[in-house]
């Protein structure tokens, strides 16, 4: 721990401040008003929204599963046809899933993590807001399918061949592709987000080993969301690429295997579990300090078992898949790598006891979820272990033993966190905090209600009750349980709904006043805070600091540390080195803009214009997007706009760098890694495919086009790397011109390496819809085209900006991110092109 | 004579080897989590409210590396070891199977086809499957639609049946009775009424039960019934589709197979895929009004038959033992 | 402060990666002895399954236990400096964890049939 007395400090700014400093602090972030106030990308305001949202979806979701509880109250039940259940039971998980849980966590870290961190916004608000927009936006046109029976119904897992154009005709399963396959590019949008904000926004001091654990949590959150949501969202572009244009990836009889819809599935939907655990596991590390008024117990263990389960959660995708007929070998790995997964987790628990042990807990409503979370989380987890042994799971796979434990752990370990938080951070934004009285009745109704629902399901599972059935006969002993497990899901219900009075009661947000520090917490979000967060930047030098330096909370708001105000007249905060967290640079922010909310609507228009097959106003859609994405970024690379500035203490930092010091450098970066990630999941299913059906490879290369197609790709795109290369050698030497013209002649380099490889299987006879050995080459195929139409858009509107003087050898910040990209585009194109021409004739 | 509501699908009623050997499992593990639950609440209420220096040696790293590391490692290596000793018995088969049975999966309803030697098939029957007692049994396991999941609780843990792939399950127990099984994976709108059942009886019992399955179908011997046999071959039911374009009867002129083969239906203790019992009741409701007991599933409602006529095909059906 | 970085960041996630590269290593080539049905070919008495898995294991054993190791001296030597001493910790801890996940993953080739 560190000691608290630290030495007698100078403050970096002297007082008083001058007079004018706060007005224009205010003025420069307060939120736009009238009609404009959608357009708000201050973190507190969207973060409240996202939230909010989220919650609908929750409550929605909610109501879903009280229909299907109370259909299968009794056997026989006819309450609701099978058609029906079948929807509602798909659109309860998938709601939760994806349009709960995820974006729940995302939209706390908005409103949260700066905070914590004392940064003024996360670094992209206006990427914050698109995020949210989308989500919002296309989340309720997916949900209100339902209401037009037009909603999926293969289930939130959509196995293939069942969504298949055969046996899932309709619109309902494009809903569930093309909505959700949308709502993850948000998440990661998010996520990406995330790892800046934590990497390079903190308090200058706030190195590695002081900050807080939900901003650990966050990153290894982010982390993983980077990794694995591409695999879903390759699954779902195959998927749909199979039941809009016929190739068959998962068609048996073509070459192609359902199984790797379950592989590509998993490989998301494994880590998505701990995606959902994580983020709230840190929360409770946050709170559960703050209510025994002890530091946390073990912080280096936690930071170990937050990582740990990042990784581990990785190598668990097929103990979803024991009974699929995978070697005995196989399964064995994942039931060993299950057992490991589990080391982490009992960490964080034991750390939370002795966290309770070394101080002592208020029993405030915060604390009274705080223990349901562990009672439910430690069942959960024991029966998580138990699920993961292989013999065993033969047994409760596909029952309502699965329906219980998954609840257990997420709902134990997500949901019951969920509203602690809710308890905890509302004064934190709201001028009044709500009711002890009612919570304890929200909490006690709920732990009751859940307990109700969900024990007994372990008992109907392993009595025999499978999963998703719409009915179940009378006399297979299931009556009693299921009758139990309905009236529980109304004690739910109702704890939600005293939940609700609570906060018309009592939850007044976006006022000035703040009901403020009342646990006596010890993290920064609790500074005093206006619309520009705090009033001065501290200097960190304790996890605690508002415990362990002394008027921390008096001297920030006072203004005597770091850039108390806005001195290059924008909204501005201080990005700091990764691991030490020195101040590198002043990063200036964009405020609120229209093109991006409208940016948002498109998008979401786009994809449902095109889930309902509507391809040309579909079209109109996507160019309305890209051009409100245009406006929206226009003005996002302001260059050295400003000299350096003094924060305070006799620091000068620059308002402006580019290259490896950049944060939209590192934002690129992660981008790559995110494609980086789907490339992986694309060669993945090449070579399943193979696995599988070798029979429909072109063994020893015969059936291949002759070498030459592919030589000139190869040089076609080296040479378009080459003249970005050398554009970037001519910007530095500030001539314009060879910039501009390198640029333009790297364009159709790219498109033409593209285009050679697309003829060259195209002339030798081979077609998408043939095999899934052909099916995966034009699936290589059509993303080198879509990543050459972004790189080629992001190259055009480079040269743009260059021709309106918006370039130079000093400002180039969007030459050097569309200069990444571009790299990597080539370097995707050279990998491709090396497994589709090389690895069959290496067959034998 | 076997009691047909005693037709058990459990987990929790092991009915061969095998499945003892995972309830053991089952309960050793269940045991294991009760104590270790009971354990982590009884150190949380003494975290929380034991005297101040009683609860104090508990706030500190010590706990976490006892708790949540020593302890779990060593606790979880032992499972691992169980674990995998317990799929090694149930996987390794040292005896050659007696009876070959492939199973496939269809949208709603199981078809079922005993094998001889050379892999070929011997008898054809649907929903019902026997099993020779004391006898191992390879059963086949594939779809011909989309993914199911061959399960019956009392006698095995479950396999998926994929499209173009098969899979393998041991079945073998000494245990005479009759067990439920049920698809276990969604497969679509009326996977809840996907059931079957897996009668075991003594192999001369069994012998005589696939010998009598192989036979075509015996001509019915009462008027009442021939006229069921007329109007199932007949063509005039006002549907696209009538009896015979869809059954086969063997025996008959009735020879297409996209649904249950109906040669010994007569034979079976249940219909609908283990929904309803067998009689002449459930048999001439289902043939009225198959849309409305089990929608979704392939079998039309014929609904222009009156009653006498369905009584009369119900009787046919009934014939068929 | 680059190197800082790159230590850091090697510290930290070179023995995932490891653990991640045996484990991928080993799965791999388990689906393809049973789906080219080479499981069954031995060397010196042993299948060939159990080689590769034992030999991977020992490699990988080998890493992140050296890792492991290196950390823990990389801490004593940064007593004074709280944050490298909390990283050099920490890399220490996710050495040690990766190296169980390695050896727990190993176990069953001792006890389960191979294709099954």
């Amino acid at each position: 721990m560190t000691a608290s007395t630290e030495p007698k400090m100078e403050y970096p700014n002297p007082l008083p401040r001058p007079e004018e400093e706060l007005p224009l602090l205010e003025k420069i972030w307060n939120p736009p008003s009238g009609w404009s106030f959608i357009t708000v990308v201050n973190n507190e305001y969207v973060g409240l929204f996202y939230v909010g949202a989220a919650f609908l979806f929750f409550l929605l979701a909610g109501v879903l599963a009280l229909i299907m509880r109370t259909q299968l109250a009794v056997p026989e039940n006819d309450l609701v046809s099978q058609g029906l259940y079948n929807q509602l039971f798909t659109m309860h998980g998938t709601v939760m899933m994806f349009l709960f849980a995820v974006p729940a966590m995302e939209a706390l870290s908005v409103l949260l993590l700066p905070n914590m961190q004392a940064a003024r916004d996360l670094p992209f608000p206006r990427l914050s807001a698109y995020a949210f927009w989308a989500y919002f936006v296309g989340g309720l046109i997916f949900f209100c399918s339902i209401f037009f029976d037009l909603a999926p119904s293969g289930g939130w897992f959509m196995y293939p061949p069942l969504t298949s154009h055969e046996y899932s005709p309709g619109h309902g399963a494009d809903f569930w592709l093309l909505g959700i396959g949308f709502i993850e590019i948000s998440a990661i949008a998010g996520a990406i987000e995330i790892v800046i904000g934590v990497l390079l926004t903190r308090a200058p001091g706030m190195s590695l080993d002081k900050m807080p654990i939900y901003c650990w949590s966050m990153l290894v959150f982010a982390g993983m969301v980077i990794l694995a949501f591409p695999a879903v969202i390759v699954a779902t572009a195959l998927l749909e690429l199979e039941r809009s244009f016929h190739w068959p990836f998962f068609i048996a009889a073509k070459g192609g295997d359902p199984l790797l819809w379950q592989h590509l599935f998993w490989i998301f939907g494994h880590p998505d579990v701990y995606i959902m655990f994580l983020p709230a596991a840190g929360l409770v590390s946050m709170m559960v300090p703050a209510m025994a008024q002890k530091p946390l117990v073990g912080y280096r263990l936690i930071v170990l078992a937050l990582i740990g389960t990042g990784f581990l959660s990785f190598a668990l995708w097929v103990h979803h898949m024991y009974a699929t007929g995978i070697p005995q070998l196989s399964l064995s790995f994942f039931n060993a790598a299950s057992m490991a997964v589990t080391v982490p987790s009992a960490i964080q628990i034991f750390a939370w006891i002795a966290t309770f042990a070394a101080g002592r807990l208020q029993f405030k409503t915060p604390t009274l979820f705080i223990l349901a979370f562990l009672f439910v989380f430690v069942i959960g987890g024991l029966s998580g272990v138990m699920v993961a042994v292989v013999p065993f799971d033969w047994q409760a796979h596909d029952t309502y033993f699965i329906v219980a434990h998954l609840h257990y752990v997420v709902f134990g370990g997500m949901v019951f966190p969920l509203f602690a938080t809710f308890y905890y951070w509302i004064p934190y934004v709201s001028e009044k905090p709500l009711s002890e009285r009612l919570g304890r009745w929200v909490c006690g109704l709920i732990f009751i209600g859940f307990n109700l629902t969900f024990f007994p399901m372990h008992i109907t599972g392993l009595l025999g009750m499978p999963r998703r059935v719409y009915t179940y006969p009378a006399g297979m002993g299931w009556e009693g349980l299921n009758l139990t497990s309905t009236v529980g899901a109304y004690l739910i219900a109702a704890g939600v709904l005293v939940f609700l009075v609570d906060l018309a009661r009592n939850f007044r947000p976006f006022t000035p006043k703040k009901a403020g520090n009342v646990w006596n917490a010890g993290t920064l979000e609790w500074l005093p805070a206006g619309e520009y967060a705090a009033r001065s930047i501290p200097i960190v030098t304790s996890r605690e600091p508002l415990w362990d330096q002394p008027n921390l909370a008096r001297d920030v708001e006072a203004g005597r540390y770091y850039l108390p105000g806005a001195p290059t007249g924008r909204r501005e905060t201080i990005i700091t080195s990764p691991i030490d967290a020195r101040p590198l640079y002043i990063l200036q922010m964009p405020g609120a803009s229209w093109p991006t909310v409208l940016a948002a609507f498109g998008t979401a228009v786009f994809f449902l214009l095109l889930t309902v097959k509507l391809v040309v106003p579909a079209l109109f859609a996507g160019v309305f997007t890209i051009a409100m994405a245009i406006c929206w970024m226009w003005s996002t690379d302001p260059g050295p706009s400003h000299p350096p500035i003094d924060i305070g203490g006799g620091i000068k930092l620059p308002v402006y760098v580019t290259g490896p010091m950049s944060h939209s450098w590192w934002a690129m970066v992660v981008l790559i890694v995110v494609s980086l990630s789907q490339l992986g999941c694309l060669l993945f299913a090449y070579f399943f495919l193979w696995t599988v059906s070798p029979e429909v490879w072109p063994v020893g290369g015969a059936a291949l086009p002759v070498a030459d197609y592919p030589f000139a790709a190869v040089l076609l795109l080296v040479l378009s790397s080459c003249a970005m290369a050398y554009a970037s050698r001519a910007l530095r030497a500030a001539r314009s011109w060879p910039v501009r013209f390198s640029l333009l002649s790297a364009i159709p380099l790219l498109v033409a390496a593209f285009g050679v490889e697309l003829y060259a299987h195209w002339q030798s006879g081979l077609r998408p819809t043939d095999s899934s050995y052909a099916a995966a080459v034009y699936t290589f195929i059509a993303t080198q085209g879509f990543f050459v139409a972004v790189v080629a858009v992001m190259g055009l509107y480079t040269l743009a900006r260059s021709l309106c003087g918006l370039l130079n050898g000093r400002r180039r910040a969007t030459f050097d991110n569309t200069m990444l990209f571009w790299h990597y585009t080539v370097f995707q194109g050279l990998a491709m092109l090396a497994v589709v021409h090389v690895f069959p004739r290496l067959l034998e | 004579m076997l009691n047909l509501a005693d037709a058990v699908q459990s987990a929790l009623n092991p009915q061969s080897p095998v499945s003892q050997e995972i309830a053991t499992l089952g309960w050793v593990m269940i045991a294991g989590a009760a104590l270790i639950f009971l354990a982590v609440l009884a150190l949380t209420l003494y975290a929380l409210f034991a005297r101040d220096e009683a609860r104090a040696v508990l706030g500190g790293r010590e706990l976490i590396l006892y708790g949540g590391v020593v302890f779990p490692v060593v606790s979880l290596s032992a499972l691992l070891v169980y674990a995998l000793l317990t799929a090694d018995r149930i996987v390794t088969r040292d005896e050659p199977a007696a009876v070959r049975i492939e199973v496939i999966g269809e949208q709603f309803w199981w078809r079922v086809n005993y094998l001889d030697a050379a892999g070929y098939t011997d008898a054809v029957t649907a929903n019902e499957i026997h099993l020779p007692a004391g006898q191992a049994v390879d059963m086949d396991v594939t779809s011909e639609d989309v993914i199911h999941s061959f399960w019956v609780p009392s006698l095995a843990g479950k396999v998926d049946m994929f499209p173009g792939r098969s899979n393998r399950l041991r079945l073998k127990t000494d245990r005479l009775g009759v067990w439920r099984g049920q698809c276990a994976e969604y497969c679509g709108a009326q996977h809840a009424k996907m059931a079957f059942h897996v009668v075991v009886e003594t192999p001369e019992e069994f012998a005589a039960w696939l010998a009598a399955q192989r036979r075509p179908a015996a001509e019915p011997l009462d008027p009442f019934s021939q006229r069921g046999k007329t109007l199932f071959l007949s063509k005039e039911c006002g549907k696209k589709k009538c009896c015979a374009d869809c059954h086969s009867i063997r025996g008959t002129p009735a020879k297409e197979e996209e649904g249950p083969d109906l040669t010994h239906v007569g034979s079976r203790r249940w219909i609908v895929a283990g929904t309803f019992p067998n009689n002449v009741g459930t048999l001439a409701g289902w043939i009225a009004s198959a849309r409305h007991l089990k929608p979704g599933a392939g079998m039309p409602s014929f609904d222009r038959y009156g009653g006498e006529d369905l009584r009369a095909l119900a009787a046919y059906m009934e014939s068929l033992k | 402060m680059a190197t800082r970085y790159t230590q850091a960041t090697v510290g930290l996630f070179a023995a995932p990666a490891i653990w991640a590269a045996d484990f991928l290593a080993i799965y791999i080539f388990t689906a393809l002895a049973c789906a080219r049905r080479f499981d069954a070919s031995t060397w010196l008495g042993i299948g060939v399954v159990p080689w590769v898995i034992g030999l991977a294991t020992l490699i990988a054993l080998t890493f992140t236990l050296t890792l492991t190791l290196r950390s823990l001296r990389g801490a004593r030597r940064h007593q004074a400096d709280d944050t490298a001493l909390f990283v050099h910790r920490l890399s220490a801890a996710i050495g040690g964890l990766c190296s169980l996940a390695i050896l727990w993953n190993a176990w069953p080739v001792l006890f389960v049939p191979i294709c099954g």
